[in-house]
C-alpha cells in the first residue's frame, strides 16, 4: 500500500516499453538546420539503417513541450502514403545535452532533446534544381509533378493542409521517389471547422492571394497555389514569384495574374486587407504571355493552379487528371531517372559559400588561374534515354539564369577544408553555425512561424547576373534544409503586417 | 475476449515496438506495475477514481471542453498502464496529463493556470496552503519545474502517441447512418460513455465497442428501436458481436455496483452493512405492491413505506426528521463512524459521475436522515415541488425509477429476440450477486407486470418531458451567461453548469435551501476527509 510521495516521478529507470533513447543512432552528418531545429543524416546502429533525426527544439521552456511539435507529430502518425515522408519514431535523449567535447551544456539534468525520425532522403528539389548543370527533362518533371500532386491529394483526402510546400520541402530519393516533408505548419482541417486558420503561413515566395490578403477560411487551395509556383519554376528554370515582402509579392502575383475584382474572384474586395493592397491601375492577366514558350498542355495546367480565386482553382485530384500528364512524352519511371549525389539545399549553400571563398581569395592574390568553372566539371547525365526534345524549346534548356537579387547568407563562415562529397568521411567534425538567436523559435508567441528571415545582403554574387553557363549563380533561397526546419515566409514587418499578427495571436489564433 | 485480444493485436503496426494500450482485464488487475510495487488492486482503484475526479475537476475550473478532460483521463490511464503508483505521485502525473491533454486537443492552457488551479484544487479545504501558490513564487516556479519534468516523463511513456481516440466520434456517426435524431437519445448515451471514463472499460476496449454499447444502454432506456430499418445496428459501429456482448456485461455490472472502477470487490464487507444487506433482499416479495403503490401515489407515501422495512434505524430516523434544524452535525456524526465502508473519493465520484447510484449508496450505507430529509421538502406545497423539479435533487429519483424500468424493460426487450442469448444471460448474473438474481426473479413472475411498467412509464412521458425541457432552458440560460466549457453533451453542460451554480453561491455567501446545504455540508466533510489528509502532507513535502 505504498503510494508516491508528494512530488515523487520515477525518472531513473529506462523502461523498455517507452520511448527509445537517441543513443540507438549515430549522428554522421548535419544536412539541414534553421531557425526551428537542426537535421541530421545519422545511421541507426543495431540495423545500419540511415535515417534523418529533425531535433525538436525547446527552446521556450515555459509551455513544455511545443505544440506546434505535438500537431505535426500527430498528423504524419495517421498519414502513409509513398509520396509522403514517413516518420518512424520519436526518441529522446535521456541526460543532458551534451556539445562535442561530452560536456553537459546547463546544470538542467532532466533538459533532454526529442528528435524525431524519419526516412532519409538524399536530395530535396531546390538542392537539386541548383546543381550545376542540372536540366530536368520533360518526363522527369511530369514524373515529379505526378507525385506532388498524388501525395498532396491524399494529405487533402485525409483533411490535412500542408501549407509549407517549396522545393526544400519535396524531397527526393536515389530511387527517384518524391515525397512531401515538414508537416510543422500542417493542419488538420474540416469541412464544417469554423475556426479561424492563421494566413500567416506558407513560405512567401509559393504564398496564395488569399492570404497575402487575409484571409483565415482557406482550404486545400492554398496548396494548390504553391504547387503552381513549383510548376512553373521547374518549367521556368527559376522561382517566378520572388518577392521580398508581402506588398511586393502581392503585386508580383497581380502583376502576372491580373488584378483581381469581384467579376474573376467573387467576394475579394470585401478582403480584410484588400484595400490596403489595392493597385493603383487594374492589370491584365498575362500568364500565357509570360510562359508563352510552354508546352500548351502545361500552360493550360499552370493557369487552372494560378487562378487568383481559391475557389476556382483546380484540386490536386483533377490536375493528376490534366492531359499534361497524359500526353507525350509521358512521366518517366522513377527509376530510371539518373542517380545524382546527394542535393540538399543546405549542403550546396555551403558548397557554394565555400567556392565563393576561395575565388574571392584567389581573386585577392591577383593571380593568373584557370577560369572558376573548370574547377566544376558538369555531370555526365545519360539523356539518350530521352532524346526527343520539344522543337523551339529553347528557352527550357537554358540553365537557371539569377534575373533576381541574389539571395544568400550574409555570414559565410564555417570550416572551409574537407570536401564533403563522400558522404559519411566527416563523422567527427560537422558544420555547427551559431544561429541560437536566429528568430524567435517557438517562444514568439503562441503561433511561433512568423515570417522572420535572415536579412538581404545587397549585391548580388560574383556570378549573379547575365547567363552564366552554369547557372551557379542562381536564386539561393532563405530556405532551410530538407525535413521542415525553415520558417514559413520572409520578408520585413510593416506595420499592417504587425497589426494583424498580433490579432491573429490574441484573438483568433487556431 | 479472445477475439476482443486478437482484434486490438492487430492494431500495433510496429509489433513488440508498439504494444496495443489495449489490454484485458486480467492484465489490469494482476499485471499492473503498481501491484509489483505492493500497491494493491483497491488500493490503485481508488487511485483511478480519485485521479479521474480530480482531472475533471481541474478542467471544469479551467474551463477545457469535455474532449480535453476525457484526453486527459486517458493519458492518466496509459502513464499507469506502464508506470507503478509506488514511484509516480498521481496528483503531479494528472496535473501533466491535463497540461500536456489541452496541447494535444489544440486547447491549450497556460502552465502557470494549469498549475495554480491543479494547487487550489489540491488544497481547496486548506486555504492557507492553497494560498501559498499566490504568496510565494518559490512554490509556483518548484510546481511548474515540476510539471515540466514529469511532462517528459510522459511523452516518453505514452511514447508520444497524441492520436487518442474516444468514443463520442463513433457514436456520432453512427447515429448519423442509423438516422437517428433524437436528441435525447444521444445525449443519454454521452452521458453514459461519460460514465466509463473512470473504469477500466476504456482501456480493455477501443472507443467504438464503448460507442456501441452506450448507445444499447440508452435506446433501451429510451424504448428505442435500433434495427428499424432492418439492418443490423451493431454492424454500423464495425464491432464483432462477442467483444460486444462482454462490454455490455462490464457496464451493466459497472451501473450495478455503482463502483466507476469495477475492478472486483472494492470495499470490505462490514458486518452492519452485510446485515442491511440481508435484511434488504429478505422483503423482496413485498416490493412488488409497493411499485405498484409508488406508480399510483404520492411520491411522499412512497417514501414513507420505503423507511418501514429498515427498523433497525427507525429511532435515529425518527430523530432527525424532528430536529431539521441540526442537519450539519449530524452527517458528520453519521459519516465518521463508517470511513472504510464509504471511501470518500469513490463517494465523491459516485456523486459527479451519476446521482441515481448516489442514492442508492446512500440507502445501503445508512444516509437514510438525508433521504428524509430530502423528503420533507418533496411534502411540502405545489410551488415547492415545482422548484424542486427544477433543481439538481429532483431528477434522482425519477432516474432511479427510470433505470429500474429500463432495466426490466431491456430484459423484457432482450428475450424475445435471442432466446438462448437471454438465457445465458440470465444464468451469469444468478452467479455473480444475489441481488441481480432476486431481480431477474421479479421479471420470471409474469408478462403482466411488464406490460404494467410499460404502460405506466409511457403515461409519465409528458411529465418527465417538461421537467426535462426546464432544465434544458435553466441549462441554456447558463451557458449563456457564463459562457462556459464546450462540452459534446447538453447533460454533462446541466451538470457542469449546476456545480458552477454551487460554487457560485458558496462563493457569494448566499442563502441556499436547507436540502441544498445539507448536501453541500455533506460533500464539504468528505472533502475535508479526501484533502485534509493530503493537505497536511503537502507542507511537509515542500519543506525539504
Amino acid at each position: 500500500m505504498a503510494v508516491a510521495a508528494p512530488g515523487q516521478l520515477n525518472l531513473d529507470e529506462a523502461p523498455s516499453w517507452g520511448s527509445r533513447s537517441v543513443d540507438c543512432f549515430e549522428k554522421l552528418e548535419q544536412i539541414g538546420e534553421g531557425t526551428y531545429g537542426q537535421v541530421y543524416m545519422a545511421k541507426e546502429t543495431g540495423t545500419n539503417e540511415i535515417v534523418a533525426l529533425k531535433k525538436i527544439r525547446m527552446d521556450n521552456e515555459r509551455e513544455g513541450f511545443p505544440i506546434t511539435a505535438i500537431r505535426e507529430i500527430k498528423i504524419l502518425k495517421k498519414l502513409h502514403h509513398q509520396n509522403v515522408i514517413k516518420l518512424k519514431e520519436i526518441v529522446t535523449s535521456p541526460g543532458p545535452e551534451r556539445d562535442e567535447q561530452g560536456k553537459p551544456i546547463d546544470g538542467n539534468k532532466y533538459k533532454g532533446s526529442i528528435y524525431m525520425v524519419f526516412e532519409y532522403m538524399d536530395h530535396d528539389l531546390t538542392g537539386l534544381a541548383d546543381r550545376p548543370g542540372m536540366r530536368f527533362t520533360v518526363p522527369q518533371i511530369k514524373c515529379y509533378m505526378r507525385q506532388l500532386l498524388t501525395g498532396l491529394h491524399y494529405c487533402h483526402v485525409n483533411q490535412v493542409l500542408h501549407r509549407d510546400i517549396k522545393g526544400s520541402n519535396l524531397l527526393i530519393d536515389n530511387e527517384g521517389n518524391l515525397k512531401l516533408a515538414d508537416f510543422g505548419l500542417a493542419r488538420s482541417f474540416s469541412s464544417d471547422h469554423n475556426g479561424n486558420l492563421t494566413n500567416r503561413v506558407i513560405t512567401l515566395w509559393y504564398r496564395p492571394p488569399e492570404l497575402l490578403l487575409g484571409s483565415t477560411k482557406y482550404g486545400p487551395a492554398v496548396d494548390m497555389w504553391s504547387v503552381g509556383c513549383i510548376f512553373a519554376e521547374l518549367l521556368n528554370g527559376k522561382p517566378i514569384l520572388p518577392g521580398k515582402n508581402e506588398p511586393e509579392q502581392l503585386t508580383k502575383i497581380f502583376e502576372l495574374c491580373g488584378t483581381p475584382d469581384d467579376t474573376i474572384w467573387p467576394g475579394v474586395t470585401k478582403m480584410p486587407w484588400y484595400n490596403n493592397f489595392k493597385p493603383p491601375r487594374p492589370l491584365k492577366r498575362r500568364v500565357k504571355d509570360f510562359f508563352k514558350h510552354f508546352d500548351r498542355h502545361a500552360l493550360d495546367l499552370l493557369e487552372k493552379m494560378l487562378t487568383l480565386d481559391p475557389s476556382q482553382r483546380i484540386s490536386a485530384k483533377d490536375a493528376l487528371d490534366a492531359e499534361y500528364f497524359w500526353t507525350d512524352p509521358l512521366p518517366c519511371d522513377p527509376k530510371s531517372l539518373p542517380k545524382y549525389e546527394a542535393s540538399h539545399e543546405f549542403q550546396t549553400k555551403k558548397k557554394r559559400q565555400q567556392q565563393r571563398q576561395a575565388e574571392e581569395a584567389a581573386k585577392r592574390q591577383k593571380l593568373n588561374h584557370p577560369p572558376p568553372h573548370s574547377r566544376l566539371p558538369p555531370l555526365q547525365q545519360p539523356g539518350q534515354a530521352h532524346p526527343q526534345m520539344r522543337p523551339g524549346q529553347g528557352m527550357h534548356n537554358v540553365p537557371p539564369v539569377a534575373a533576381g537579387p541574389g539571395h544568400h547568407y550574409a555570414k559565410p563562415r564555417g570550416p572551409g577544408g574537407p570536401n564533403r562529397y563522400p558522404q559519411g568521411g566527416n563523422q567527427g567534425g560537422g558544420y555547427n553555425p551559431n544561429r541560437g538567436g536566429q528568430g524567435g523559435g517557438y517562444g514568439s508567441g503562441p503561433y511561433p512561424q512568423q515570417g522572420r528571415g535572415p536579412p538581404y545582403p545587397g549585391a548580388a554574387g560574383p556570378r549573379g547576373s547575365g547567363g552564366s553557363g552554369y547557372g551557379a549563380g542562381g536564386p539561393n533561397y532563405q530556405q532551410g534544409g530538407p525535413y521542415g526546419t525553415s520558417g514559413p515566409g520572409r520578408g520585413p514587418n510593416y506595420s499592417q503586417g504587425s497589426g494583424s499578427r498580433n490579432q491573429q495571436q490574441y484573438g483568433n489564433w487556431q | 475476449m479472445g477475439a476482443a485480444r486478437g482484434e486490438e493485436d492487430g492494431e500495433g503496426r510496429c509489433g513488440e515496438r508498439c504494444p496495443s494500450w489495449y489490454v484485458s482485464r486480467e492484465e489490469i488487475e494482476s499485471g499492473s506495475p503498481s501491484r509489483r510495487d505492493g500497491v494493491s488492486a483497491a488500493k490503485e482503484a481508488e487511485l483511478r477514481a480519485t485521479y479521474c475526479s480530480f482531472i475533471r475537476d481541474v478542467c471544469i475550473r479551467l474551463r477545457l471542453p469535455q474532449i480535453t478532460m476525457a484526453t486527459a483521463i486517458m493519458l492518466c490511464h496509459r502513464f499507469y498502464l506502464r508506470q507503478s503508483h509506488a514511484k509516480n505521485e498521481w496528483q503531479t502525473i494528472a496535473t501533466v496529463c491535463i497540461f500536456l491533454g489541452s496541447k494535444i486537443e489544440d486547447t491549450p492552457c497556460q502552465l502557470k493556470h494549469v498549475v495554480i488551479v491543479s494547487y487550489e484544487t489540491m488544497y481547496h479545504k486548506n486555504p492557507d496552503a492553497a494560498k501559498r501558490i499566490h504568496q510565494e513564487h518559490e512554490v509556483l516556479a518548484k510546481q511548474k519545474a515540476l510539471i515540466l519534468v514529469g511532462e517528459t516523463l510522459l511523452l516518453s511513456t505514452i511514447r508520444f502517441d497524441f492520436n487518442i481516440h474516444h468514443p463520442y466520434e463513433p457514436l456520432k456517426l453512427a447515429l448519423k447512418k442509423l438516422g437517428i435524431a433524437e436528441t435525447e437519445l444521444r445525449q443519454s448515451a454521452m452521458s453514459l460513455i461519460n460514465d466509463t471514463l473512470p473504469s477500466t472499460l476504456v482501456i480493455q476496449f477501443k472507443p467504438q465497442y464503448i460507442a456501441a454499447a452506450s448507445l444499447w444502454f440508452a435506446a433501451k432506456f429510451h424504448n428505442v428501436n435500433l434495427s428499424q430499418n432492418g439492418t443490423i445496428w451493431w454492424h454500423v459501429f464495425d464491432v464483432a458481436p462477442d467483444p460486444l456482448r462482454v462490454v455490455v456485461q462490464q457496464m451493466s455490472e459497472l451501473f450495478e455496483k455503482r463502483a466507476p472502477c469495477s475492478v472486483g470487490p472494492v470495499t470490505k464487507p462490514v458486518p452492519a452493512s452485510s446485515a442491511t444487506d440481508k435484511h434488504q433482499i429478505k422483503p423482496a416479495p413485498t416490493h412488488t405492491p409497493m411499485d405498484k403503490h409508488q406508480i399510483k401515489q404520492v411520491p411522499a407515501p412512497m417514501n414513507r413505506h420505503q423507511i418501514k422495512p429498515v427498523p433497525t434505524p427507525t429511532p435515529m430516523d425518527k430523530h432527525h426528521i424532528k430536529q431539521i434544524p441540526a442537519p450539519a452535525p449530524t452527517c458528520r456524526h453519521h459519516i465518521k463512524p463508517v470511513p472504510t465502508p464509504i471511501p470518500t473519493p469513490m463517494d465523491k465520484q459516485q456523486n459527479k459521475l451519476a446521482p441515481t447510484p448516489m442514492d442508492k449508496q446512500q440507502n445501503k450505507l445508512a444516509p437514510t436522515p438525508m433521504d428524509k430529509q430530502q423528503n420533507k421538502p418533496a411534502a411540502a406545497p405545489a410551488p415547492t415541488d415545482r422548484c424542486q423539479r427544477v433543481s439538481t435533487p429532483v431528477p434522482a429519483p425519477r432516474d432511479t425509477q427510470s433505470s429500474r424500468r429500463s432495466f426490466s424493460s431491456s430484459s423484457n426487450t432482450e428475450a424475445p429476440r435471442r432466446v438462448p442469448a437471454g438465457r445465458s444471460s440470465n444464468e451469469k448474473p444468478r452467479d455473480r450477486s444475489p441481488r441481480h438474481e432476486g431481480h431477474w426473479c421479479r421479471g420470471k413472475d409474469g408478462e403482466n407486470q411488464h406490460c404494467q411498467k410499460h404502460r405506466d412509464h409511457n403515461s409519465e412521458q409528458r411529465p418527465e418531458e417538461r421537467s426535462n425541457q426546464r432544465a434544458l432552458k435553466s441549462g441554456l440560460a447558463y451557458l449563456v451567461r457564463s459562457g462556459g466549457p464546450k462540452d459534446t453533451g447538453a447533460a454533462t453542460e446541466i451538470r457542469n453548469l449546476t456545480r458552477r451554480k454551487r460554487r457560485i453561491q458558496e462563493v457569494g455567501g448566499l442563502p441556499t435551501p436547507v436540502y441544498t446545504s445539507d448536501t453541500d455540508a455533506w460533500r464539504q466533510v468528505s472533502a475535508v476527509v479526501l484533502f485534509g489528509t493530503k493537505g497536511q502532507k503537502r507542507p511537509r513535502g515542500d519543506e525539504p
